[in-house]
């Protein structure tokens, strides 16, 4: 008897433990479907729907938000979508009703850096001469990492939008490379198949 | 009974997950603002216990300490920026200043025979005070032109050299060391001495058309009063420079 009120009790725990951790990820109580880059200018404080229980602050400061992008794709029969999402319920806001822009907008070109590393990857696989899918998957994978590397340069070097600076000069550099690669907007990229 | 132990245990395990080992210093944080200054400043000065070593340069467990709370870049980022606004700047090193007053006694115990315990401390917070002076009077002058009516008027002029008549008088203290060298040892005197090269020279830089007469008068009684070789060389090249502006002018 005593075995299994043990048993039911870490079965319990187990199922709390696992719920906790997912509500961290993904607020799945508050969940809001992922937004396309197309909808960037529609975004407000009010997408950030993510919970944390563990941070309090960042560095001290209170009042932080962080935003949870991805690239994500999908073959079709001679053709592949790629795409940057920005995921409502994995970020967080200190306060939803947070009226500031620079720590907005800060957010806001991390979306566009996943943007830009996403269109980075279409002109690599538009570039194939003979492409397969392993040859895809490899420049998205490597496209991934080199776009989380920039992010971390991003917040390293603008210290999290403190260095105006800094921020602006991102921003313009993002901006531009954008305008760049203007012909990659589009989500999908035939695959050349010589 | 049950439901006890299923409580009991949750707790537990979320307390181990929350549990969070909160850092002392911000030694992470990439530039300290002023309320790190305060939080670090507050910590040493009063939860030091008597007697108790203070952080310094030369142990190897605390010296990153001393290098966050002596590093420029930490105003040098907001003060510097172009980006952001005159007011804001100046409130900034308002903040940063307060927070340098605030620090700048932690090191100044002697001992028994007159040396200063902690003089690289010592020296090394005066040179983080004076290079932050000469930025946050800098932005006080550019705000009183950017608001006044006739920026060459001779009641503005007044108030700005009125303002860095204050600003050469506070570094003029740091000339006072001087008179204590007998409380350094050589590598302290060096560091003074190079401390004078760098912000004096910056002083007379920025304000090149002032005039340095109090600073050339403490130059002339200090020079008859050093012992440091090296200290007498800066003041003569101080000397210099304020007389190769004067001529220019």
């Amino acid at each position: 008897m005593k075995r299994k009120s043990i048993k039911i009790s870490l079965l319990v725990t187990l199922l709390l433990i696992i719920s906790f951790v997912t509500l961290a990820k993904v607020n799945f109580l508050d969940y809001e479907s992922p937004i396309g880059y197309d909808r960037i200018n529609n975004i407000s404080f009010k997408n950030f729907r993510g919970l944390e229980f563990f941070q309090k602050s960042l560095y001290g400061n209170k009042s932080f938000a962080y935003i949870k992008t991805s690239i994500e794709y999908e073959f079709e029969k001679d053709s592949i979508l790629v795409q940057s999402f920005f995921h409502p319920s994995s970020s967080y806001v200190y306060n939803q009703n947070a009226f500031s822009n620079p720590l907005l907008k800060h957010e806001m070109y991390h979306f566009k850096i996943t943007e830009l590393y996403t269109r980075i990857a279409k002109k690599r696989i538009s570039e194939l001469n003979k492409a397969n899918k392993n040859q895809i998957e490899n420049i998205i994978s490597a496209i991934k990492r080199e776009e989380q590397s920039y992010q971390i340069e991003y917040d390293n070097d603008t210290f999290h939008s403190y260095v105006l600076s800094e921020q602006k000069k991102y921003e313009r550099n993002i901006d531009s490379l954008l305008n760049l690669y203007n012909n990659f907007r589009n989500h999908k990229v035939v695959i050349n198949e010589k | 009974m049950k439901n006890k132990y299923t409580i009991l245990f949750t707790i537990l395990i979320l307390s181990l997950i929350s549990c969070k080992d909160e850092q002392k210093f911000p030694l992470e944080k990439k530039y300290w603002d002023a309320e790190d200054y305060e939080s670090v400043i507050g910590e040493i000065k009063y939860n030091s216990k008597p007697g108790e070593k203070l952080p310094t340069f030369d142990d190897s467990e605390t010296n990153i300490l001393l290098e966050k709370l002596t590093d420029e870049e930490n105003f040098k980022v907001v003060l510097d920026d172009k980006e952001l606004g005159i007011k804001h700047k100046s409130e900034v090193a308002q903040e940063f200043f307060n927070q340098w007053r605030s620090m700048s006694d932690i090191y100044k115990e002697i001992d028994r025979t007159d040396k200063y315990v902690y003089e690289r401390e010592l020296v090394e917070i005066w040179n983080f005070g004076l290079e932050l002076q000469i930025k946050y009077f800098k932005l006080g002058n550019d705000a009183i032109l950017e608001k006044s009516d006739d920026p060459n008027s001779e009641s503005t002029k007044d108030v700005i050299n009125s303002n860095i008549n204050t600003l050469v008088n506070n570094m003029l203290i740091f000339l006072n060391e001087i008179n204590s060298e007998k409380s350094y040892s050589q590598i302290g005197l060096d560091l003074i001495s190079s401390g004078i090269d760098r912000n004096f020279t910056e002083l007379i830089n920025v304000y090149p058309t002032f005039n340095y007469d109090n600073l050339l008068y403490k130059i002339e009684l200090m020079l008859n009063k050093t012992k440091s070789e090296n200290i007498k060389q800066s003041l003569t090249k101080l000397k210099e420079l304020i007389k190769s502006k004067e001529m220019n002018t």
